[in-house]
């Protein structure tokens, strides 16, 4: 899947990437989804999502340094790219317009 | 009750198994931690079930992540939850039954408190054996490479087993192809000054090499350099065990360096030995090891030896006193047989080079400790132990069998409804293998703890310090193995049996019982002969050892131990010489006789039966073996006056020694009766005469007494000959003293302490034992057996009636209504008794049968170890048989005499 077309689970994960920027690992980003969602959502969707956007350039991640809880282990963190955020804008705008219609 | 995930802030064990092996690689660690986090979060929000199942959610999301070649890892992760629970969840499943056993072993704590308390003692008592087994048989030497590790002897005509001289042993070394290092190493009595304090320790002399070619690596300083033994009494160095680091030396830092006394003389101690490093002899823990250079002044040769040598202390130069032991390491690939064959062209060349020391002596290469020692001695006693305990844990085993097929037919309905609710059989075989299996692991907990306290007996009961006994890894796992196995076995009849319930009849009433319950009581009657039969032949063996025991302390000894304290004192540990040493027995006698507390008191060289002693050869200048050449051998004892008296031995003919019997004295000597008879038969031997034992030009032996017969090497011997010289013609550097008390000989020992510092405050007395005790240690092999032996029969006798009891008061229990009727129809209450108290003596006779035929066939193996009694010795079977059917009767009236006290009213509504 070539390009910069995002599907729906991977733009809520990439908003909830934004929203948490600069603390989002795979945990608070998959309690955030649960929250906004009212479902479950497991974590290996989380991570897939995360897989895809990263390819597409639309976040980018590191791992961080060793950890006290968690048995030591460390994490890997996520944040959102110059064009993460333009392609967040631009569906945003195309919603906007749409609802703008639909309203009018 | 107990959760088995105890712990809620990490998921299982088995969970974390199952994310190794199903997350994508290179997000592991992270997603690891993700996952952990999440479910101590979740464990902590809504409780361990939920964070267990969104963790495995979790999980399995991931292994779809991880699509790999293989195809879709998801569906595996699929197929295996699948196949593990058959459609449930495994794990689920799994703790749902240790869950549900463990609340029906909490519903019974009485029930579970005697099974797990049974299987701790049958366990136990295996645990504790297995130490011994571990230890002298399955742990390595802590020793580089122990496998490649010989013994190697010097095969003679006496004993294939034989010591080595040190030139022969430094002709070994040298001239073997096959061996890559060859160690000598002889053990002495070492006085050792520390901190003012002086103490006999066990210590060793060994050649050089001997730390660099086990591959021993010393924790402090360095072993020995080539220079410190190439020229004797050069290099006064030692190396100390870890142990006397510790103690004496209160673990001192700078140890090396350091100047201690040791024979009275200065020794630099230049190294510590590591922890577990005892020397190569199982049993012995040296604490001292000195190098071979210095052995004139460390281990001199007995005075009877140094009188056959000129005088000379130095045993180096010799090649016919032999006195080492030799260990060798094969080069890698080098069979035993090899070496053997190796070492046997060096003996020949030997025997042709040194014609008179040499000839007849071969070599014997076996692998390591198989020769003589604790290893082969023990070997019959530890597999008579083992089978014993073996018998004991299937004894108990036969308890909780039975106790769990009575339970399992009170357990009947519950069962029944859960197969007709569509439980499979095989779950619920498992369900009930669990509950047995949790019985047992606490028995297994327990046993270990039987396992660590064991050592104390071991030790307490005449096991030598040195062989380390202890819990380790080893007796760990077989102590759990065998819970585990354990559990199963006892476990498993009962669970077959139980799930064989036809549903129809255990749901309707539990009149079902009985008709399920014939093949159950059948198999309980057949549990319970066994365990009879097996008490039996357990209980035999164990009379068969106390009473071997009874007799072989009270068997004609021929002198009186009871009252009697000996010691050892070592008067070449300070260089006396015989002048010295003459006046130092004079003074002792006199001052101990002169005692208020003392009967008499004697010195001599060896203390008869404490294991320890001198053979000769003897030459008659009379009689019929004046002319033969072939050398007659004897046991030899070397007395002071008043030994007789002391040990209470009757003089048939002539007179006794006396101080007068000196060196200026001509020489005599006193025989046992045996010997006397064989020497000259039907003729007198006073005045007859024997070869001096100072050399072929020194004047003859002339026998001035005759004494009784005493044992003296062995218990077990037959009329042996013993000859009897006097001390004070034949000065001795190592001697003995006895000293009978008037009152409790322990009483004696601080007087006769302070009697020999005031004489010498340097000379060390040691081995302070009554000779009793002396004597018990010399009967071990019957004593071990019988003392263990002797614990395990009344618990089997104990677990036998405990059984008995349970079975007939089931049967009781189950028959009520019969009894109620029957009594109602008229039976006597004296009938009711005799019936129930009959039937089931009848199962304990044909148990008693079979343990009496069983024990027939199994003691005849025990003939060599036991003394004075045959192993089918009548008085042992019948006190035994008749024991075991007077504690099976108490067993059965009790139950009995409750159900004939029943009223035949309440006995018939009883439901």
């Amino acid at each position: 899947m070539k390009g910069t077309h995002i599907g729906e689970f991977e733009e809520l994960v990439l908003l909830a990437v934004y929203s948490i920027d600069g603390e989002a690992y795979g945990v608070p980003l998959q309690e955030k989804l649960e929250e906004l969602l009212d479902r479950g959502v497991s974590l290996g969707a989380v991570y897939a999502a995360l897989d895809r956007l990263e390819r597409k350039g639309h976040v980018h991640s590191w791992v961080g340094g060793a950890t006290g809880e968690r048995g030591g282990r460390r994490k890997r963190y996520f944040a959102i790219t110059a064009s993460g955020v333009a392609v967040l804008k631009r569906v945003r705008r195309v919603r906007e317009r749409i609802w703008r219609e639909i309203e009018t | 009750m107990t959760r088995p995930d105890a712990n809620p802030r990490r998921p299982s064990l088995w969970a974390r198994f199952l994310l190794a092996f199903f997350c994508p690689g290179h997000l592991r660690e992270e997603v690891a931690g993700d996952l952990e986090e999440l479910y101590a979060r979740r464990a902590a929000r809504s409780g361990a079930r939920h964070a267990r199942r969104m963790y495995l959610r979790d999980l399995r999301s991931l292994a779809r992540l991880a699509a790999t070649g293989e195809g879709n890892r998801a569906d595996q992760f699929d197929a295996l939850i699948a196949e593990s629970t058959r459609g449930g969840r495994f794990m689920n499943a799994f703790l749902q039954d240790v869950r549900y056993g463990l609340r029906m072993l909490a519903k019974n704590p009485g029930f579970t408190l005697v099974a797990a308390l049974t299987l701790a003692l049958g366990i136990g008592a295996n645990t504790a054996i297995f130490s011994v087994v571990n230890a002298l048989y399955l742990r390595p030497f802590p020793v580089e490479n122990p496998d490649e590790l010989v013994s190697v002897f010097v095969r003679g005509e006496r004993s294939p087993f034989g010591t080595f001289s040190y030139p022969d042993y430094a002709d070994y070394r040298d001239g073997s192809t096959t061996l890559s290092g060859l160690v000598a190493y002889g053990s002495f009595a070492g006085a050792l000054v520390a901190d003012d304090q002086s103490r006999v320790e066990d210590g060793e002399i060994v050649s050089g090499n001997y730390f660099d070619a086990l591959g021993v690596r010393l924790t402090r300083g360095r072993g020995f350099l080539p220079e410190e033994d190439a020229t004797p009494r050069s290099h006064p160095v030692a190396v100390i065990s870890d142990a006397l680091w510790r103690g004496r030396f209160h673990a001192d830092p700078q140890i090396t360096g350091r100047k201690v006394t040791l024979q009275g003389e200065v020794f630099t101690i230049i190294g510590v030995a590591p922890p577990r490093f005892n020397g190569v002899v199982p049993g012995r823990a040296p604490n001292i090891w000195v190098p071979m250079m210095m052995q004139s002044l460390v281990r001199p040769p007995s005075a009877a030896l140094r009188r056959s040598m000129g005088g000379s202390y130095d045993l180096l130069g010799r090649r016919g006193p032999s006195w080492l032991r030799v260990v060798g390491r094969v080069k890698p690939g080098v069979s035993t047989q090899q070496a053997q064959a190796d070492l046997e062209l060096i003996a020949a060349r030997l025997a042709k080079e040194y014609e008179a020391t040499n000839t007849g002596r071969g070599a014997l290469v076996t692998r390591m400790n198989e020769g003589p020692g604790l290893r082969r001695e023990a070997q019959p006693i530890v597999l008579l132990l083992s089978a014993a305990t073996g018998v004991l844990l299937l004894i108990a085993c036969a308890n909780l069998a039975n106790m769990l097929l009575a339970r399992a037919t009170a357990r009947n309905r519950e069962i029944a409804i859960r197969l007709s609710l569509g439980a499979g059989r095989s779950r619920l075989v498992r369900q009930l293998l669990i509950e047995s299996v949790l019985l047992a692991l606490p028995g297994g907990v327990f046993a270990l703890l039987i396992g660590v306290w064991s050592s104390n007996m071991w030790y307490a009961i005449g096991l030598p310090a040195g062989i380390g006994l202890g819990v380790d890894w080893r007796v760990m796992i077989f102590t759990l193995a065998l819970a585990l196995a354990t559990g199963v076995l006892f476990g498993l009849l009962p669970a077959l049996n139980a799930t064989r319930a036809s549903v129809l009849p255990a749901l309707k009433d539990n009149a079902g019982a009985a008709g399920g319950g014939t093949r159950r009581a059948r198999a309980r009657n057949l549990i319970l002969v066994t365990q009879v039969a097996l008490s039996l032949v357990l209980l035999i063996g164990a009379g068969l050892f106390q009473r071997s025991l009874r007799i072989a302390l009270v068997a004609e000894m021929g002198f009186r131990p009871e009252g009697v304290l000996a010691a050892t004192l070592n008067f070449d540990l300070l260089s006396y010489d015989e002048a010295r040493g003459f006046a130092f027995y004079r003074r002792v006698l006199e001052r101990l006789n002169t005692h208020p507390g003392v009967q008499s008191a004697s010195i001599s060289r060896v203390v008869p039966l404490s294991g320890s002693s001198r053979i000769w050869n003897i030459r008659p200048l009379d009689g019929p073996f004046a002319q033969t050449a072939e050398p007659l051998e004897t046991f030899v004892n070397t007395i002071s006056p008043g030994y007789f008296q002391t040990l209470r031995i009757p003089l048939r003919r002539g007179r006794e020694f006396t101080e007068l019997d000196a060196r200026t004295a001509p020489p005599v000597a006193i025989l046992s009766e045996a010997l006397a008879r064989r020497l000259w038969p039907n003729e007198d031997p006073l005045g007859k005469r024997l070869a001096s034992f100072a050399g072929p030009n020194g004047p003859p032996v002339e026998v001035v007494g005759v004494a009784a017969n005493t044992k003296y090497a062995s218990v077990r011997e037959e009329e042996s000959g013993l000859l009897f010289l006097p001390i004070y013609q034949n000065y001795e550097g190592v001697v003995n003293l006895q000293v009978r008390a008037k009152g409790d000989p322990r009483s004696l020992v601080e007087s006769l302490r302070a009697e020999i510092a005031a004489l010498d405050s340097n000379l060390p007395l040691y081995q302070v034992a009554t000779l009793p005790e002396v004597i018990r240690q010399g009967v071990s092999g019957l004593r071990i057996p019988a003392l263990v032996l002797g614990l395990f029969g009344p618990l089997a006798l104990l677990l036998a009636a405990v059984g008995i009891y349970g079975v007939m008061s089931y049967s009781v229990a189950l028959q009520i209504k019969e009894i109620g009727v029957r009594m109602a129809l008229g039976a006597s209450r004296g009938g009711i008794l005799r019936m129930i108290v009959g039937s089931g003596l009848r199962l304990a006779s044909m148990g008693i049968a079979i343990g009496i035929a069983g024990a027939l066939a199994a003691t005849h193996w025990l003939a060599g170890m036991l003394f004075g009694l045959s192993p089918m010795d009548p008085v042992t079977y019948f006190a035994v048989t008749a024991m075991l059917l007077l504690v099976a009767s108490v067993a059965c009236w009790v139950p009995a005499w409750r159900a004939s006290r029943t009223d035949p009213m309440v006995a018939l509504r009883y439901e």
